[in-house]
């Protein structure tokens, strides 16, 4: 198990090492920098003495090494949009706002998507059941953007009930005092849509497919009421393909979603990542890969472990046993 | 008397065996397909769809960059002309919306051809050579996975600049990695089956093995796959569009029209309805097909 968690970790360290090559190659393969039409004209000795200051000056290698040799102590440089603080500083910044959103959605979206999943598998070939499956998938299918748009039209513009745009960028909002502020309705019911269908879409498979498993067939002959059936024996059953959901949406959810950040205008990390793009934020731009391909792997090797806790039946690393 | 004994059924089970030629796998999923009411649904708004991609310059009542600079953001049915208003620049709003629907389409066909011509190759290699071969193709899936779809195809897109072209490249390149792997494990799985084993042993050439045994067994998962590569695809075009980096002025495309409406929805709700109802039905209608298809071509499903 430690062996097979070092592989792991060690294949993290090593994906990441290459997303930071690649991305510093994309952005330097094209010709313009990020101080090329900013402010006017620079005089060519402004804009070579500013070059000086962020090491823009040096040879490619040279800028990538001192980069990485930084990063590996958690400096991630200054941003070139925002020079008074540091990448790290405004990352947390946005991410505030963006954890409350992607927090308030995995809450929404993984109750309403277990509710719905299981209530239709428990219903299973009913009415009910088509009609569930049928509403997970219009919101798996359909983009976040549009939902988006249909409920401003219809909640803020035609009935006029909340606000249509904004997030407080202070965090004023915090979850705490979140029932007395509506800011917040919209963007999460329009984002949590998706992965709500998502999830219930896999809770309604695994819980069928527990459903039909001899020892569920046992614990109702024996008279287990149905209540403690679906909690005891069924769910816990059904828990693997509901952490594969996890897995998928949580980094997703925590590094924001641009259209919902745009829609809203609310200043999260999705939004300030294209502006970063676009300004040739260098730093920023590696900065926020690094993190997102960060929070990736690491889902994925928790959501591996999270297998083995779950049903010690399975088996990591192959055939090396326990 | 024994040989017409044993000749008569053999002429039978032929015989039996042309009656029954009918069903194919592919005539049983034609029927599977089609008891299905969501994937008749689907496949007739596909082809609803496909046919006014197509038709788009003989159905548009005005051309799609025809600006009108006495007639801006007219409402539905305002103006006779114009039964869907116009847009923030005096557009026809119908005849964009029609073109739009070309746009889409043309992203999405193109986007999964090149991830077919790209991924099914790669693919096949590594999952028929295995060893150093597959040992490489999967580390570089495996980091290829782990860059953020979305933000990789922006940051290309930022390097590049937008435009139909670039739009298509950029999502080719993410998006060839799913066919690639799933191609891979058709391939590892039907190496180790009863009949290709039996055409090696028969002394089949290689070439011919791939040809004739493996890839018309792989075929169903990847059509599949393609099905449902193509609303992934238009999802993505319309996305990019929407944050204002894909399809270039004056060409039209349904994100973008979604995303320009949002400054404007507060009064002109028509700029927002009309794109949004016409991505999520061609989204519908590609999934419920996509599903369809599925259901029609996994043999386990038929009883």
């Amino acid at each position: 198990m430690t062996r097979y968690v070092t592989g792991r970790i060690l294949s993290l360290l090593f994906v990441m090492w290459i997303v930071s090559m690649v991305t510093f190659a994309m952005m330097h393969a094209v010709p313009g920098g990020p101080f090329d039409e900013t402010k006017g004209r620079l005089p060519p000795a402004a804009r070579e003495n500013i070059l000086r200051k962020y090491g823009l000056d040096k040879p490619y290698h040279v800028q990538y090494l001192n980069y990485m040799k930084n990063a590996l102590r958690l400096d991630f440089g200054i941003p070139f949009s925002n020079p008074t603080s540091t990448v790290t500083e405004v990352i947390l910044s946005r991410w505030r706002v963006t954890a409350q959103v992607g927090i308030l959605t995995v809450l929404f979206a993984f109750g309403g998507g277990i509710l719905m999943g299981v209530f239709a598998a428990y219903h299973q070939n009913s009415i009910v059941d088509n009609a569930v499956t049928f509403l997970a998938m219009l919101g798996v299918v359909i983009p976040s953007f549009v939902v988006a748009l249909w409920l401003i039209l219809i909640f803020a513009v035609r009935l006029d009930l909340v606000p249509m745009r904004g997030w407080s960028d202070s965090g004023e909002c915090v979850i705490g005092d979140i029932a007395f502020c509506s800011d917040w309705i919209l963007p999460v019911f329009a984002y949590c849509i998706g992965p709500m269908g998502v999830i219930g879409r896999y809770t309604r498979a695994s819980v069928v497919d527990v459903m039909r498993q001899d020892y569920t067939r046992t614990a109702r002959a024996k008279g287990v009421s149905e209540r403690m059936l679906m909690f005891r024996h069924v769910l816990r059953n059904a828990q693997i393909p509901m952490i594969t959901a996890l897995a998928t949406e949580v980094p997703n959810l925590m590094t924001g979603s641009i259209f919902i950040e745009s829609t809203f205008s609310i200043n999260g990390l999705g939004k300030y990542f294209v502006t970063s793009v676009f300004n040739r934020d260098y730093p920023m731009i590696m900065a926020l890969f690094l993190l997102i391909a960060f929070l990736w792997s690491l889902t994925y090797l928790l959501s591996d472990l999270a297998y083995t806790w779950v049903d010690p039946r399975v088996r990591l690393g192959g055939a090396q046993g326990a | 008397m024994q040989t017409a004994a044993t000749t008569k059924p053999r002429a039978g089970s032929l015989f039996d065996r042309t009656a029954k030629s009918h069903r194919t796998l592919w005539h049983n999923a034609l029927r599977q397909f089609m008891r299905n009411r969501f994937s008749v649904l689907g496949l007739c708004l596909v082809s609803f769809f496909i046919f006014l991609a197509v038709f788009a310059n003989l159905l548009a009542p005005h051309p799609y960059d025809k600006v009108y600079f006495d007639r801006v953001l007219l409402f539905p049915l305002e103006h006779a002309s114009h039964p869907l208003g116009t847009d923030e620049v005096g557009r026809d709003y119908l005849s964009r919306l029609l073109h739009g629907a070309r746009t889409s389409l043309f992203v999405g066909l193109a986007v999964q051809s090149i991830a077919v011509v790209i991924g099914v190759p790669v693919g096949s290699i590594a999952g028929y050579m295995g060893g150093k071969v597959d040992f490489v193709f999967t580390r570089v899936v495996d980091i290829m996975s782990a860059f953020p779809g979305l933000l990789f195809t922006i940051l290309i897109i930022s390097l590049w600049g937008g435009g139909l072209f670039k739009v298509i490249v950029a999502l080719s390149i993410t998006s060839w990695l799913g066919l690639a792997r799933l191609t891979r494990a058709q391939f590892l799985q039907l190496r180790e089956s009863g009949y290709v084993e039996a055409a090696v042993c028969t002394g089949t050439p290689e070439p011919r093995i791939i040809a004739r045994h493996i890839i018309p067994n792989a075929l169903t998962p990847l059509l599949v796959a393609v099905s449902f590569g193509i609303p992934a695809a238009m999802y993505g075009e319309a996305g990019l569009s929407f944050l204002g980096i894909g399809i270039n002025d004056p060409l039209p495309s349904w994100g973008k029209m979604v995303g320009v409406s949002n400054a404007y929805v507060r009064v002109y709700w028509h700029l927002a309805l009309f794109p949004t109802i016409a991505i999520a039905l061609a989204m519908l209608g590609f999934s419920f097909m996509g599903d369809g298809l599925r259901d029609a071509l996994d043999p386990r499903l038929i009883e």
